[in-house]
C-alpha cells in the first residue's frame, strides 16, 4: 500500500509547492474571533425542546424504584423517560482484540448503576430551567453496593455478573529473551509511576440535537463530536433507522482531545427521546455532568524495570501494568487502548531487543475511559524516562549520555521496535542534543530571600505514531484496521474549488490545511480553495474521523491524490485550448499556461468552464466532471521530539513553577508551522496539567468529589510558561511529502520532563516521584524526610514562616492529604 | 420558564432591549436565547472559566452568574459588538495575526477581558498580563499567542520583544 502510493504520487506533473510549508493564516479565524462559530448549542430548531438527565448519585447500586409522577406533571414538560421507554438498543460493539471482554450499556440505566452520574431518566421540557425543575422532583429509590475503587484492578463485588473477577482484559507477553537479558544485567532499576485519572475537559461540554422526521424517517442530529460516520453508523444500529436516513452535522467543535471519539450514550438517549416526542431535542451537557459523567481517562499504572550492561546499554525491560475501564467498556477502542498503549508503547525510542509485560485491565465504579491526548503513552513515557533517570544515578553516567547511547539512531532506520512498531525515520539522538545544548533558562529570584527555590531541569525524549491505518494498527494491535477518510476534491464553473472531509475540526485547522494542500495539488490560489466537513448528507465517508494524530497523514494524502486528479483533468482539457502537448501544460496560481512561453495562459475558469459546458466531441462522461475521490491507507509513521522542562521548587510551600519548556520536535514535513507550534504547545500545556494539576478525586463510596472547574485544576496562563521550540525535519518515506502527525506531541513528552526536573529539584532529598499530578503537598512530604536528618533551618522556615502563613499553610496540607487518602491515589 | 417576570431595560451592543424577564434568568441566557448573540458561549456555567464574559458598563463579567435582571438600567457590550462588518477591532485583529486561537470556543470570553484591558491603557508587563488572564481558560493553545496578541495591544510592556516570537 505504502509503495504503490508513493509511486502514484511520483507521476505526473506537481504544481510547485506555495503553500505547503508556510505559516497561511487560519480562514477559521475571523469567523470565530467575530462570535460566528457554530457550536451545539447554537443550534436553535423550531418547536425545540430541552433534556435534562436524572443520574445518579451513588457509584453501585440497585435501582429499586423510580417514580416520576410528579416530574411528569411539573409545568412545561413533555415526557419523562426512563431506559424501558426509549426505543432503542444496548450499546454493544463487537471486538477484535481476542479475550477482550465488552460489557453492554444501556443508554440511561436500567435495574442497576455502575457509577455515579450515570444517566437514569431523560426529562424533556419547554426550557432547560423547566427540566431541571422536574428532574429534581424524579424519585429514584437505590439500594447501595460496595464499590470498586478506580485503579484497584477490579477488587471488590462484581459489577457484571458475567464477569466476577472484574477483570476486563489480561495478557503476558515477551520479546526477545528478557530473563536472559535480566540475568545478565549489573544494574536494575525499577520505577512504579501512577497517573491520577484526568480527563480531557474540553472547553465546550458534550451534547446534542436531534431531530426526527416521522414523515420521512429522517433523523438529524447536531452533536459535538470527532467522528460524524462513527456516529451516524451506531446511531442507526442502536436507534434501528437505516444508516442513509441518519445525517449528522457537527460544524465547530470547542475542544474534542478524544473524549469525544466514541458515540455518547447520552446522545443515543437524545435522539431516541426526539423520536418519541417528533420534537427536536437539545441536550447541552453541564460542566457538572462533563466532569462526573464524561468518559475519563488516564487512571494507569505502569511499574517498569530495566536491565542495564556495566557501561549503560539497555539489554532490556520489563513492565506490569495495570489500567481502569471505568464501569462499562461497550466498545473495545474504550476499555482497552489506555492499558494496551501505555504497555505497548513504553520501550519508547530506545534501542530495546528484549521487553516483557503483563497487562491488567479492571472494571471500576466510575464513568467510562475514552482516549485521550497521548492514550497510555503518556503514563508509560514518564515511569521510563523517570526510571532512566534513576539508572544514570545508579550507574554513575550523566543522564543526557545514557539515553544518547541508548536511542535509535539515525542509521538504523527503518528500526523495528521491540513490539513490532517500524520506525519509519526520525532524529531521536539530535533532538536530544538540540536541547541539551541549550542555554539555560533565566530564573527568577525567589519572591523572598528566606523562601527555599530548588531548581531542576529534566529531558524527556519519545515518539508518536501518526498515520493510523491498516499498517499502523497491524504494528501496534496485530489487527489490521485500514484508514477509510474519504476526501473528494471539485472544481466549479469558476474555476475555484471544494474539499469535502468527513473529519471533523475541533480547532486543529483542517479548513486551513488542507486547503493549503489541495490548492498545491490543483495549482489554485489559496483563496479559492474551500473545505467542507459539516453534514455527513455531503461528505465522503470517514471512518476513523478526527484523532491520533491523523488528519495531517491521512486527510493530506487523500486529498492530494484527489486534487491531482483533478488537476490532471484540468491540464488535458488546458492543453486542447492552449493547443498545446499536456505533457508542456502546468497550472500555477489559477492560470494554466505552456512550459516555456509565458503570453501562452488562460485562466483555470476557461479551463473548467471547458470541461463543465464546452463543446467537446471526442469527449467521455468522465472528462466531463472535475471531481475525485480519494483516500490513503497511509505506512506507519513516527513524530518524535525531546521536551527539557526547568521547574522552580519551593519547599516550602511545595509550590512547583515551570519555568521553561523546551523542545526540539520532528514531525517531517510541516503543512503549516504555525499551527504545528500551536498543537505542541497546546499539548504541552495539558501536559502541565497532568503533571502538576489535574486529577479527579472521588469520596470513599467512589462519589466524584471535583464536580467544578474550581475543584478540577486546568492550567491558567500564569502556570504556562513561554515555550522554546526547535525544529528538525526527518520526512516520512511512507507519506505523502513526508508528512507526519503531531496531534498529541506535548501531551505526551511534557509530564515526563516535569517529573524528571522535580526530582533533580529535590534531588538532596533523594526524592522519588510515584505519582502524578505532583501536588504541594507531594513536595512537602518527599522533602520532609530531610527533617529527621540535619536540615535544621530549612524546617523551622517551612513550618514556621510567619504566624499568619503557618495557619494558611497546615489545613490546606492536610486537606489534600486527605483527599489522597480517600481516593486512594497514593 | 415558569417565575415571575419583571421588566428589564437593557443597551446591548448598542440597541436598547425593553424585555419581561424571567427573574431567575441568566445573563448569559438572556445574551444567548433571547437575543440570539450566540458568540457569548457557556463553558462551565460555574462562574469559572469566563468563555461567557462580557463587558457590563465596560467591567468584564462573567454573564452565567449575574441574572439578566442585574441588567436592568445597563449598558453591555459582547463579542458581536467588536467587529464592523467583518473588519476587526484592533484586538481581534491581534489575535488573528497572533494566531491566538484553535477551538474558538473560549474566544469570545478571552476577548472581551482584553478589551478591558486594553480600553484601560495600561501598560502591563507579561506577567501582569498572565496574571490578569486567570479568569478565562483555554484548553487549546497555551495562553501564549494569546498574551503576545495582548502585549502587542498594550504596548510591549517591560519584554523585550525579540524575547517573542
Amino acid at each position: 500500500m505504502t509503495t504503490e502510493m508513493t509511486a502514484e504520487h511520483a507521476t505526473g506533473r506537481e504544481s510547485r509547492a506555495r503553500f505547503v510549508g508556510s505559516s497561511v493564516p487560519r480562514v477559521e479565524d475571523t469567523r470565530l474571533l467575530t462570535g460566528r462559530g457554530r457550536f451545539l448549542a447554537d443550534h436553535q430548531l423550531p418547536r425545540q425542546l430541552h433534556a435534562v438527565f436524572v443520574r445518579a448519585e451513588l457509584a453501585h447500586a440497585d435501582i429499586e424504584s423510580i417514580d416520576t409522577s410528579a416530574a411528569r406533571n411539573a409545568p412545561g414538560v413533555h415526557a419523562v423517560l426512563l431506559a424501558d421507554d426509549l426505543e432503542c438498543r444496548t450499546l454493544i460493539a463487537p471486538t477484535r482484540i481476542a479475550g477482550f471482554r465488552v460489557t453492554p450499556q444501556s443508554p440511561l440505566a436500567r435495574d442497576r448503576v455502575r457509577f455515579a452520574g450515570e444517566a437514569v431518566a431523560i426529562v424533556v421540557a419547554e426550557d432547560r430551567y423547566l427540566a431541571e425543575d422536574a428532574a429534581e422532583l424524579v424519585d429514584m429509590r437505590l439500594r447501595e453496593k460496595g464499590v470498586v475503587a478506580h485503579g484497584s484492578g477490579g477488587v471488590g463485588p462484581a459489577l457484571f455478573d458475567e464477569i466476577p473477577d472484574n477483570v476486563l482484559f489480561e495478557s503476558e507477553v515477551s520479546f526477545g529473551d528478557p530473563g536472559r537479558a535480566f540475568a545478565a544485567a549489573a544494574v536494575i532499576v525499577e520505577k512504579t509511576v501512577r497517573m491520577a485519572p484526568s480527563a480531557a475537559v474540553p472547553l465546550e461540554c458534550r451534547g446534542c440535537l436531534a431531530d426526527f422526521d416521522p414523515t420521512t424517517g429522517e433523523l438529524r442530529v447536531w452533536c459535538s463530536t470527532q467522528g460524524l460516520h462513527r456516529t451516524r453508523n451506531k446511531l442507526s444500529a442502536s436507534l434501528g433507522i437505516p444508516e442513509h436516513l441518519v445525517r449528522v452535522f457537527a460544524h465547530d467543535v470547542g475542544g474534542a482531545f478524544g473524549q469525544k471519539i466514541p458515540i455518547q450514550p447520552e446522545e443515543v438517549a437524545v435522539a431516541a427521546a426526539a423520536r418519541h416526542l417528533g420534537r427536536p431535542v437539545m441536550w447541552a451537557e453541564d460542566r457538572r455532568e462533563n466532569l462526573t459523567a464524561a468518559p475519563r481517562s488516564r487512571g494507569t499504572r505502569v511499574q517498569v524495570r530495566l536491565a542495564f550492561a556495566p557501561d549503560g546499554i539497555l539489554l532490556g525491560m520489563a513492565a506490569d501494568v495495570l489500567g481502569d475501564a471505568g464501569a462499562y467498556s461497550f466498545n473495545s477502542a474504550s476499555g482497552s487502548t489506555e492499558g494496551f498503549l501505555a504497555a505497548r508503547t513504553l520501550p519508547g525510542p530506545y534501542r530495546i531487543a528484549n521487553y516483557e509485560y503483563s497487562l491488567r485491565i479492571g472494571l471500576s465504579n466510575t464513568s467510562p475511559i475514552a482516549p485521550y491526548r497521548g492514550v497510555g503513552t503518556v503514563t508509560a513515557q514518564t515511569a521510563r524516562e523517570l526510571a532512566i533517570d534513576k539508572a544514570a544515578r545508579v550507574l554513575g553516567i550523566d543522564r543526557v549520555d545514557l539515553r544518547r547511547l541508548n536511542l535509535v539512531s539515525h542509521a538504523e532506520f527503518p528500526y523495528e521496535a521491540v513490539c513490532g512498531q517500524i520506525f519509519d525515520s526520525g532524529s531521536y539522538i539530535e533532538s536530544l542534543d538540540a536541547v541539551a545544548g541549550l542555554s539555560s533558562a533565566t530564573i527568577a529570584p525567589a519572591p523572598s530571600p528566606r523562601d527555599r527555590v530548588l531548581v531542576g531541569v529534566g529531558f524527556s525524549p519519545y515518539v508518536e505514531g501518526s498515520g493510523s491505518g491498516s499498517e499502523s494498527t497491524r504494528q501496534m494491535y496485530g489487527i489490521e484496521s485500514p484508514a477509510t477518510d474519504l476526501a473528494t476534491v471539485s472544481v466549479d464553473l469558476s474555476g475555484t474549488a471544494t474539499v469535502a472531509v468527513g473529519m471533523t475540526s475541533q480547532g486543529q485547522g483542517i479548513a486551513t490545511t488542507l486547503a493549503q494542500v489541495a490548492a498545491d495539488g490543483l495549482g489554485l490560489p489559496f483563496d479559492d480553495v474551500r473545505v467542507v466537513w459539516s453534514d455527513t448528507s455531503t461528505l465522503p465517508i470517514s471512518t476513523g474521523g478526527t484523532r491520533a494524530s491523523r488528519v495531517a497523514v491521512v486527510g493530506s494524502g487523500a486529498v492530494s491524490l484527489a486534487a491531482k486528479d483533478v488537476r490532471d483533468k484540468l491540464v488535458r482539457a488546458g492543453a486542447e485550448l492552449l493547443e498545446a502537448d499536456p505533457a508542456d501544460v502546468e497550472i500555477e496560481n489559477g492560470m494554466a499556461g505552456v512550459v516555456g512561453a509565458a503570453d501562452r495562459t488562460i485562466p483555470v475558469a476557461d479551463v473548467a468552464r471547458h470541461v463543465l459546458s464546452g463543446i467537446r466531441p471526442d469527449a467521455t462522461a468522465d472528462d466531463r466532471s472535475l471531481i475525485s475521490t480519494r483516500c490513503v491507507d497511509p505506512g506507519a509513521t513516527f513524530s518524535n521530539a525531546t521536551v527539557r522542562a526547568t521547574v522552580a521548587v519551593d519547599v516550602d510551600t511545595g509550590h512547583i513553577t515551570v519555568v521553561e519548556l523546551a523542545a526540539a520536535e520532528d514531525c517531517g514535513q510541516r503543512i503549516n508551522p504555525a499551527i504545528v507550534d500551536d498543537q505542541f504547545r497546546g499539548g504541552a500545556t495539558q501536559g502541565i496539567g497532568g503533571a502538576l494539576r489535574e486529577r479527579f478525586v472521588f469520596d470513599a463510596e467512589n462519589v466524584p468529589l471535583a464536580t467544578t472547574l474550581m475543584r478540577y485544576h486546568l492550567p491558567r496562563a500564569a502556570d504556562v510558561p513561554r515555550f522554546r521550540l526547535i525544529h528538525l525535519e526527518s520526512p516520512s518515506p511512507w507519506t505523502w511529502k513526508g508528512i507526519k502527525g503531531v496531534g498529541e506531541s506535548g501531551a505526551i513528552g511534557v509530564p515526563a520532563a516535569i517529573a524528571a526536573a522535580v526530582e533533580d529539584a529535590l534531588k538532596e532529598f533523594e526524592a522519588e516521584i510515584a505519582s502524578l499530578p505532583i501536588l504541594p503537598a507531594d513536595v512537602l512530604a518527599l522533602t520532609d524526610r530531610a527533617g529527621t536528618h540535619d536540615n535544621g533551618a530549612f524546617c523551622t522556615s517551612a513550618v514556621q514562616p510567619s504566624a499568619a502563613n503557618g495557619h494558611e499553610h497546615e489545613p490546606a496540607t492536610v486537606r489534600v492529604r486527605k483527599e489522597h487518602e480517600v481516593s486512594g491515589d497514593g | 420558564m415558569s417565575s415571575r417576570s419583571v421588566p428589564v431595560s437593557v443597551v446591548v451592543n448598542g440597541v436598547r432591549c425593553d424585555q419581561d424577564t424571567p427573574v431567575r434568568l441568566t445573563a448569559a441566557d438572556f445574551i444567548r436565547d433571547r437575543l440570539g448573540l450566540t458568540g457569548t458561549h457557556l463553558g462551565c456555567e460555574q462562574g469559572v472559566c469566563g468563555a461567557c464574559t462580557v463587558l457590563i458598563d465596560g467591567r468584564s463579567t462573567r454573564s452565567c452568574t449575574v441574572l439578566a435582571v442585574q441588567l436592568d438600567g445597563a449598558e453591555v457590550r459582547t463579542v458581536e459588538s467588536l467587529d464592523d462588518r467583518g473588519r476587526l477591532h484592533p484586538v481581534q485583529e491581534a489575535f488573528r495575526a497572533r494566531g491566538a486561537l484553535q477551538c474558538g470556543f473560549c474566544t469570545p470570553g478571552m476577548l472581551m477581558t482584553s478589551v478591558e484591558m486594553v480600553e484601560a491603557q495600561v501598560t502591563l508587563t507579561e506577567h501582569e498580563v498572565r496574571r490578569r488572564l486567570a479568569g478565562n481558560i483555554c484548553r487549546c493553545t497555551g495562553y501564549q499567542n494569546i498574551v503576545d496578541a495582548l502585549l502587542d495591544c498594550l504596548g510591549a510592556g517591560d519584554e523585550p520583544a525579540g524575547e517573542r516570537s
